[in-house]
């Protein structure tokens, strides 16, 4: 959903919306830091389908997309990314 | 040198990138992934940007160690920087990680643009150094 248009630092974007995802406009993002320090939030939600619907509606010309928090898998769930391959 | 931040609470290893379209830029966090072959983005990301399957140069189909996983296609990426390093109009995959993304995923950093850099991990200290 969309959000107020305040600048937030990450500490409280951390606690405002953990676990959603969310799209942050006006933000500061040093390049060697893993997470952004500030940032205006745009939209956010908790579902990615309703992120990207989200992200797609007047998209701005700079933004930031970013998870929120720790994720989190159902028990006995193991993501195996490698040995993928691509063919034409 | 450059050293860049990894975050050992997550359950697979992120780095930061930069990317741009025909419509501006994002910042997005992409998996490090030495074993996808191509640089991957989820769909919806990219169009953001202003990208469309109308740009596919290839249909592609993912495969894993577990058979086919999904059909997507690939398009020339205008530009990316990640780990310090620029990247002009370099082939992507485009895929809906329509699983993958609900746990926090927008794309895989492929072995396609890995192998470009010297780097070294120092896990315990949670640093990808760049040289």
């Amino acid at each position: 959903m969309p959000s107020i248009y305040k600048k937030l630092s990450w500490e409280e974007i951390k606690q405002r919306f953990d676990r959603e995802w969310v799209e942050l406009v006006d933000y500061e993002w040093e390049d060697t830091k893993l997470y952004p320090s500030s940032g205006v939030v745009r939209v956010h939600a908790k579902n990615r389908k309703e992120f990207d619907r989200l992200i797609l509606q007047n998209p701005p010309e700079d933004s930031a997309l970013v998870f929120v928090g720790k994720r989190k898998r159902p028990e006995n769930v193991v993501l195996n990314l490698n040995l993928r391959r691509q063919t034409p | 040198m450059q050293t860049f931040e990894i975050d050992r609470t997550q359950d697979i290893p992120l780095v930061t990138s930069r990317i741009y379209g025909p419509r501006g830029t994002r910042r997005v966090q992409l998996v490090f992934d030495t074993g996808a072959a191509k640089t991957q983005f989820h769909t919806p990301v990219l169009e953001s940007l202003g990208y469309s399957a109308s740009q596919a140069i290839h249909m592609l189909s993912m495969s894993g160690p577990a058979g086919p996983l999904q059909e997507g296609y690939s398009l020339v990426l205008e530009h990316i920087r990640v780990l310090g390093k620029n990247f002009n109009e370099i082939e992507v995959g485009v895929f809906d990680f329509d699983f993958l993304s609900e746990d926090g995923i927008d794309g895989l950093l492929g072995f396609d643009l890995i192998r470009e850099f010297h780097l070294e991990m120092n896990g315990p200290r949670s640093e990808l150094i760049i040289y």
